[in-house]
């Protein structure tokens, strides 16, 4: 049957769209190198399709991302942590990562924080795809790109119009409802509008060895892992103008005892609000030039409660304190491009961003009266420009060449250069180098939060208003390889030497707690990936990353940094496509923690069975953690627990209805 | 003050290390990635040496795979079994051999016709119209009686797409690559998959 299939005669109608494109029409023979249009991007991208999240059964971010290549997530319960090529301090709130939804930002202005979790402002459903961009970005994108970009899609009314409405049920007390509505009206106005509510008990009861006393309920933390979100998306394009608004709330919970909380009380909860407008304008003259222009203003209102037993100090022994913001912040950005006789594009642009509110306040709330122990206002500006030149020097050789200044009213100018250099020395293969210098912009909690109340001062690092940007210089090869059609192999090598990351730190003299530059990581490693894509509607990859994250000399060893990971998916249509079953496994091997012990190794396979072959319907089936493996994440600093447990089997159905 | 807090000091009872739980994960990744690699040898269907594809074999293949990604109203096919159409706008050059590589194919249990567009016929009996470069003349009339119907109009000519036309199939060097007019689109009734337009460049009028 093998020699039979390799000898019949071939047939172009067995191809995919994406191997017809790399077809030379001229060439008498077969299909030329596998060249997607990602493999012409000047960097490392991975590109999830609606597709694979539905076939998949992915519930958030965090578990897509998990599946790409070189990334893996930790959940302390609260939120999601995103660690990539062996970079995932524990309990920093991902502000390492840009996170992008239609080229708008989502981190917040006091954090930073990139929301992964149920804490996402947009529905998944609403997802058409995310580009993930390994490594900086810093020359086209602002600040907080130091490991990479994470650029969300979201669906537009072409992809769902009419009205459509989906419900979901799942372990642990959940369900999620969501109605969309897309239209197109006569005078070429769309519109598409989304509001979604999800409600999830969470475990009954959870049990934290750490708290394992008379006095804590013997470690049982009950009724307090519960989830609550509620979304609203609209988004309306007319001609070369597109308005977007913006709205997600998240109340999660914390049932870990963080901070030295009360364990076991409900009230300790953490509210996550984002929500912002965003106008873009974008049209290209003739065939040569375009130009792009972007204005937005965002909101991001926080709230945490925590319980505290302050008898002891003699307030108290329910002392309920609030963190609170808001963090608000406007900005705009324009951009022209201009292709050069046919051989060179060049983009200019200008950001400017406002951050006219960043506040940062705690108040300890004492039945009647309460007492302010915080109280931060503070403001911001950033202001920055950068081109990109991308010259074609020669049929198969491309160089990218970017240069990006920012100047920021916190810490000064930073100037960081990017190049690519593309090169496809055979049909069926792509080498790419690529190098990028990048940073973080301490963010405003770590330069200027302060409590005026000495038990705080005491237990929350201050901040530091003379700390410098985190800088990475990073240069990676990759080479793509097309083994036959529908095959794609890839490997890439990496190393990130990163500077002066930003941790707090107790000063050995003063006995201080503060913020400061301190840490040094090598990052070195490698990925190997096997992508299938099969005319069937088959879809398989595999991927094996070796990690290795050194720090500098006398310092401490990365926690939370796995050696190994290995991923797996697959997607094999049933009866002629009717279904889709499909399963992905993760493994990420052992990770150390914060107080030296060890998280072990863990394989977490998922199965989903999904079709839309009813009509009007599309429904699905998911088992998750299927073999009720035992596995926890590493915790972070502000969690008295070393290793988080994750959820066992679970599982989660899922139907949608178009009208 | 979701920021480290200081650790408490606190001594801690016992030792609690690892919890074992994934012993086994060593085996049951082996296990998952044998059958991942089983899976993926299947045989590919490899292209041999000796094909003399033409130009117009490939855009037959893009044809044909648009039609996969696009999704026709029921009410478009006289019945389940009826053909869905391919209608050649111009000389029809998917003639002979080249039409022969589509026998036995279906789309969504439709057998596929492919035949030159009569002048006089109603452009709305065809679910696919090929709009040959050079009648790039008559594509105005074509694609004003193709708004708000479902007929997906395809053509290989510079400014097809902007001039309303759904897909265009450019060349760039010697490969095809398509533009799609997602305005366009949005004014007939067809529903086009996102995996298509992320492969797509996309144009606007």
């Amino acid at each position: 049957m093998w020699a039979q299939s390799t000898q019949s005669p071939p047939n172009l109608m067995d191809l995919g769209l994406e191997d017809l494109m790399k077809v030379e029409i001229e060439s008498v023979y077969g299909a030329s190198g596998y060249k997607q249009r990602v493999s012409d991007a000047s960097a490392s991208i991975t590109i999830i399709t609606a597709d694979e999240i539905s076939r998949h059964g992915y519930h958030t971010l965090a578990d897509i991302l998990r599946n790409v290549p070189g990334f893996y997530v930790s959940y302390d319960r609260d939120y999601d942590y995103l660690g990539e090529r062996g970079f995932g301090p524990p309990g920093d709130f991902n502000s390492r990562f840009l996170l992008l939804v239609d080229g708008h930002r989502v981190n917040d202005n006091i954090f930073d924080q990139a929301f992964i979790g149920t804490d996402f402002p947009v529905d998944i459903d609403l997802i058409d795809r995310i580009e993930v961009i390994r490594g900086p970005n810093s020359s086209l994108y602002i600040a907080s790109a130091l490991l990479g970009v994470i650029n969300v899609v979201t669906k537009q009314v072409r992809d769902a119009p009419g009205l459509t409405f989906t419900g979901e049920l799942a372990s642990y007390g959940t369900f999620k409802s969501q109605l969309t509505y897309g239209h197109r009206f006569r005078n070429g106005l769309e519109m598409l509008l989304s509001g979604s509510y999800y409600n999830s008990h969470g475990q009954d009861a959870l049990y934290f060895p750490e708290f394992n006393s008379p006095a804590t309920n013997y470690g049982i933390a009950q009724n307090a892992d519960f989830d609550e979100y509620g979304h609203f998306f609209a988004d309306f394009n007319y001609g070369h103008f597109r308005l977007e608004a913006v709205y997600g709330s998240r109340e999660k919970g914390v049932p870990t005892g963080a901070f030295g909380s009360v364990f076991d009380d409900t009230g300790n909860h953490s509210i996550d609000t984002r929500q912002y407008l965003d106008l873009k304008y974008d049209r290209n003259f003739g065939s040569d030039w375009g130009v792009m222009g972007q204005v937005y203003i965002d909101r991001y209102p926080y709230d945490q409660t925590y319980i505290f037993d302050l008898s002891t100090f003699g307030g108290p022994s329910r002392a309920v304190v609030d963190s609170h913001g808001p963090g608000a912040w406007w900005g705009a950005e324009g951009a022209l491009s201009k292709k050069l006789l046919g051989k060179q594009t060049l983009v200019v642009g200008a950001e400017f961003r406002d951050n006219f509110q960043q506040d940062m306040g705690m108040v300890e709330n004492l039945g009647q009266t309460s007492l302010p122990v915080a109280n931060v206002q503070t403001s911001s500006t950033i202001a920055g420009v950068y081109a990109q030149d991308e010259i074609s020097l020669h049929r198969n050789l491309t160089l990218d060449l970017g240069l990006r200044y920012d100047q920021y009213s916190t810490f000064g100018g930073t100037t960081n250069p990017r190049a690519a250099l593309i090169y496809q020395p055979l049909e069926k293969t792509t080498l790419k180098l690529l190098y990028g210098q990048s940073f973080r912009a301490p963010n405003a909690y770590e330069l200027y939060f302060q409590s005026t109340n000495p038990y705080f001062q005491a237990l929350l690092p201050n901040g530091n208003p003379n700390l410098r940007p985190e800088t990475a210089r990073t240069t990676e090869l990759v080479v793509e390889q097309d083994l036959s059609h529908q095959f794609l192999f890839v490997v890439s090598g990496y190393y990130y030497p990163i500077r002066s990351l930003i941790s707090a730190q107790t000063n050995p003299v003063t006995g201080g707690y503060a913020y400061q530059n301190s840490q040094n990581v090598d990052l070195r490693g490698t990925e190997i990936t096997l992508k299938r894509q099969a005319r069937s509607g088959l879809e398989a990859g595999m991927s094996l990353s070796l990690q290795d994250a050194q720090t500098g000399n006398g310092e401490p060893p990365l926690t939370n940094s796995p050696h190994t990971l290995v991923q797996a998916n697959l997607s094999v249509p049933l009866f002629h496509r009717r279904i889709y079953a499909s399963t992905d496994i993760d493994c990420v091997s052992r990770r150390s923690t914060l107080q030296g012990n060890f998280a072990e190794a863990y394989a977490v396979p998922n199965f989903t069975l999904f079709s839309n072959a009813i009509k009007h319907w599309e429904v699905s089936v998911s088992l998750y953690n299927a073999f009720n493996q035992r596995f926890g994440d590493p915790a972070g600093p502000e969690d008295p627990e070393d290793i988080i447990m994750q959820d066992g089997r679970n599982f989660r159905v899922r139907f949608g209805y178009h009208f | 003050m979701r920021t480290p807090w200081r650790k408490h000091d606190e001594p801690r009872q016992g030792s609690r290390g690892s919890s074992g739980a994934g012993s086994a994960w060593k085996v049951r990744a082996f296990r998952w990635t044998m059958v991942c690699c089983v899976l993926m040898a299947a045989p590919p269907h490899a292209i041999a040496q000796g094909d003399n594809q033409g130009e117009y074999r490939v855009k037959l293949a893009f044809l044909y795979n648009f039609a996969q990604f696009v999704q026709w109203p029921a009410d478009t096919f006289p019945d389940s079994g009826a053909p869905l159409s391919i209608c050649v706008a111009g000389d029809n050059p998917f003639k002979g051999e080249i039409e022969q590589s589509l026998s036995g194919r279906t789309i969504g249990g439709h057998p596929i016709e492919v035949r030159r567009l009569n002048p006089e016929e109603d452009p709305h009996a065809c679910q696919m119209i090929f709009v040959r470069a050079s009648e790039m003349k008559a594509a105005p009339r074509i694609l004003a009686s193709s708004k708000g119907s479902s007929t997906l109009t395809v053509g290989e000519a510079k400014g097809f797409a902007e001039r309303g036309g759904i897909i265009n199939l450019t060349r760039e060097e010697n490969k095809l690559r398509f533009e799609v007019n997602i305005d366009a689109a949005a004014q007939t009734r067809l529903k086009i998959s996102s995996k298509l337009l992320a492969l797509a460049k996309i144009v606007k009028e």
